[in-house]
This record gives structure tokens, C-alpha cells and sequence, in this order.
């Protein structure tokens, strides 16, 4: 804490040069160890905070909003893929995110899918109808690693059937919200995309499905810096 | 800080008086000694790296992977899995659960010929509605605690859908400053024909979860 020393001058007292100098040696002390003691409680208020000092949001790579697009999860049957726009080729994610080291990142992530049986097995095939799954990935950009969320796995399907037929469709919303820190860099500093990945087959099986349609997304990620 | 002026003024060839020197010295030593406000600091002049960890915000997260198995439990609500979180000041407190879980059929359990098809069918991946009116409904309730108080409960999730997933989220507001318990609780029942009783012929796995908590306290 910086405090300002004020020099025992009484009536009557001689005023020496000391007096002063002391003084100003306390004030000119202030700006290298001024603190929190320094500032009356509840003193400060949003207004003395720089922008983005406290949490950062951008609106555009942060947030991810379709504008009526349908994304196809498709490409594997066994392992995670990304979920990429039927127009564009473009996945759902968001990013990059700046980041550093002590700072969490908090993703929200909504949606709807909708799996529609094609009509190709019927339950008698020992296979459950269309199961879909999808999880949050991180890729950091400054030290190249690419880890899953923890426990961000989330999954859907069916045995239901149709009076000895075909399995019933997956029609369902999801949200997904985590918050997690990045591994520490050398430098301290992060460069973070997240994504939705998905899989798609049927339950049971690995037979390829790739007919579950995402639509109605929304993701945005905000660092959480103090 | 209110308005400051100086106080005495010394003029060429006055005798100066020490005590209005000092009081001149006051004034500038009573507001850097604790007493300095948003009107001492300009506007936008404290960043992040001023700030210590936590000040605004507090989070903690934990997740699991392991299957919780809510086959043999009670009809009540049971806890899945809770996080305490240490906050000195009052506080909103924010919370997030996700998870999966997936419903499987008991292999030990005593049925009749028609609920044992249908656990026999459930086994193998399908599960046909002429057995219904057998083994009737078995749910799946969740709901979402903060220090007791519940923020979130959802619907009955019916057996229907072997994987689904669930989120829950809470606000509880002016919590007071200490050690805040924030708690995920399920259950299971069959409901038959109004009457709630233990599931025999089916459970369900929580599997992936996820808790967020999040201490707003400015």
C-alpha cells in the first residue's frame, strides 16, 4: 500500500526544508506501490474498468449463429467428425478465441437435429434405430493441442419400433454448456477454436448412416479473465 | 472523493503559519491513504492485468466419465454428483449440468413372460410397444440444488429413448459469503397405473456429465 507520510508540524514549530522533502518523497512514492488498500471499499465502478477487462465477448468469430443453414453429420461411424454446413462446408465452431494462461473459457452451445429412419433396416436386424452423438473439442493454436471438453459427451437414440418394423425417428434439441482452461503454453498466451463434433450410425451397429441433420445452432465462447 | 481545493493559500511574504501547511498535506494524505475512488482514476484506466484472479468472477467445473448406475436405488431422489465452491462476499450463483444417460434392462430381475420379452428385445436393441401395457412407464427425474434450494427440475424422461441427454441450469441470487454446495440429484420410479414404485426390469447409466458453477460477484 502506498501511504503518504505527513510531517509533525505544530504552531510554533521551525518549518524545515525536511518537512517538505519527506513529504514529497511519500507522494512521488505513490505510483509504484499504490493498491487495493489505497481505494475506499466499493470505490470503483464500471466505469474505471478498460473494456473487455473483465470478460470479452466478440460477436463475430465468437459467436456462431446459422441463418437457416442445416449441417450434416456425416464422414464416420466411429469416431468424432465435424458437423459442416450443407452449403458451405463450413463446421460449427467458434473461435479463435485470444486467451491466457488462469482464464477460463465458457461455451454455450443449442441446437436441434433432427435422424430420420431411412427405411433400410427393420428391427428384426438386432440393430437399435439411429444413434447420434456429439461432444465440445478445443483446439489451442499456440501449443497445437486438441482435447476434448471434459464430459461434454452427449448422446441419443432409440429401440423403439414401430409394431414390428422400422425404428422410430430422433428428434431432439441439445445444449451443451462448459467452461474450461486451455493447458498452460510457454508463453501464457492461447489462440482457442472450439468445436461441436458429431457421429452418426445405428445403434449397434456401425453400418454408415450419415442422415442426421443439425439445424437451429448457436454457439459463442467468452473468456472469463477476473 | 469529493471536490478538492486547497485549502490555504501562501502568498509572497506572508509569515506562514506551519499547522495550514499541514493541513494543506492532509487533505492529499486522507485521500491516497485508502480513501480514493472512481473519481481519483480516470475512466477505462484499470485492465485485466491489475485484477486480481476472481475478483469478478468465480468458476468452478468438474465432469466425470463413469457411469453412475441407478439400478437398486430408492424412488427419491438420490445425488449424482455435487462441487463446493469457496466464495468471501455475497454473491449470484450460476449453475450448469449436462449429461447422457441410457437406459438398460436388469438381467437378475424376476419377470413375467411378457416383461421378460421385453427385456429380452430391450437386449437386443429394440423394444416393441405390444409390451407396454406390461412393464408400464419408467422415468427418469433430474433436478439442479444450490446450497438445498432447487433451481431446476426437469420433466419425467420416459424409457423410450435409450440414450438421451439432459441439461439443467440455476440462478441463485444474493447468496451469502462462504462455502456454497451445489448439487446434481436423480431418480428413477415406474409408474403404474398412478401408483410410483421401484423399477424392476429397467435402470439407466448417467454417463458423461458436467457441473459448472459460476459465483457472479459483481
Amino acid at each position: 500500500m502506498a501511504f503518504v507520510t505527513i510531517p509533525s508540524i505544530n504552531t510554533g514549530d521551525e518549518i524545515k526544508v525536511e518537512n517538505f522533502n519527506d513529504f514529497i518523497t511519500s507522494v512521488n512514492a505513490v505510483t509504484s506501490s499504490i493498491n487495493a488498500e489505497n481505494i475506499r471499499d466499493e470505490g470503483i465502478d464500471r466505469r474505471n474498468l478498460a473494456t473487455n477487462s473483465v470478460q470479452e465477448i466478440r460477436v463475430g468469430s465468437d459467436l456462431f449463429k446459422d441463418s437457416g443453414d442445416t449441417f450434416q453429420v456425416a464422414g464416420s461411424t466411429t469416431s468424432f467428425v465435424p458437423i459442416n454446413s450443407t452449403t458451405t462446408g463450413l463446421p460449427i465452431k467458434v473461435g479463435v478465441v485470444n486467451s491466457k494462461d488462469d482464464e477460463f473459457i465458457m461455451v454455450n452451445c443449442s441446437f436441434s437435429f433432427t435422424a430420420n429412419n431411412p427405411k433400410t433396416f427393420v428391427e428384426t436386424d438386432n440393430r437399435g434405430g439411429q444413434e447420434v452423438e456429439f461432444k465440445l473439442q478445443y483446439k489451442d493454436y499456440v501449443s497445437g493441442v486438441v482435447a476434448d471438453i471434459g464430459g461434454t459427451k452427449r448422446a441419443f437414440n432409440s429401440f423403439m419400433s414401430m409394431h414390428g418394423n422400422y425404428h422410430a425417428n430422433l428428434r431432439y434439441s441439445c445444449t451443451i454448456v462448459a467452461a474450461f482452461i486451455p493447458d498452460s503454453t510457454t508463453t501464457g498466451l492461447h489462440e482457442i477454436e472450439v468445436n461441436l463434433l458429431g457421429m452418426d450410425h445405428y445403434s449397434n451397429s456401425n453400418y454408415p448412416l450419415g442422415n442426421c441433420v443439425v439445424h437451429d445452432v448457436t454457439m459463442f465462447a467468452r473468456v472469463i479473465k477476473r | 472523493m469529493g471536490f478538492k481545493y486547497k485549502r490555504f493559500e501562501v502568498r509572497p511574504g506572508e509569515v506562514v503559519e506551519p499547522t495550514r501547511i499541514r493541513k494543506n498535506m492532509q487533505a492529499l494524505a486522507h485521500e491516497i491513504n485508502g480513501n480514493l475512488d472512481r473519481e481519483n482514476l480516470p475512466e477505462k484506466c484499470i485492465d485485466t492485468e491489475v485484477i486480481a484472479l476472481n475478483t469478478f468472477n468465480k468458476i468452478k467445473t468438474t465432469h466425470s466419465t463413469t457411469a453412475f448406475s441407478m439400478a437398486s436405488k430408492p424412488i427419491q431422489f438420490i445425488e449424482v454428483m455435487s462441487t463446493t465452491i469457496d466464495v468471501p462476499v455475497d454473491c449470484a450463483v450460476i449453475a450448469h449440468f449436462g449429461a447422457y444417460f441410457d437406459w438398460h434392462s436388469n438381467s437378475t430381475t424376476n419377470l413375467n413372460a411378457a416383461e421378460a420379452d421385453a427385456g429380452d428385445n430391450w437386449d437386443n436393441h429394440f423394444f416393441e410397444f405390444d409390451d407396454y401395457d406390461e412393464i408400464k412407464e419408467h422415468f427418469a427425474d433430474f433436478r439442479l440444488r444450490i446450497n438445498g434450494e432447487d433451481v431446476c427440475k426437469t420433466f419425467s424422461y420416459p424409457f423410450f429413448r435409450q440414450s438421451q441427454s439432459v441439461y439443467m441450469t440455476g440462478v441463485l441470487q444474493a447468496v451469502v459469503a462462504g462455502q456454497i454446495k451445489v448439487s446434481v440429484e436423480a431418480k428413477m420410479f415406474r409408474l403404474n397405473g398412478g401408483k410410483r414404485e421401484s423399477s424392476t426390469l429397467f435402470h439407466y447409466k448417467i454417463k458423461d456429465r458436467n457441473l459448472v458453477v459460476h459465483a457472479k460477484k459483481r
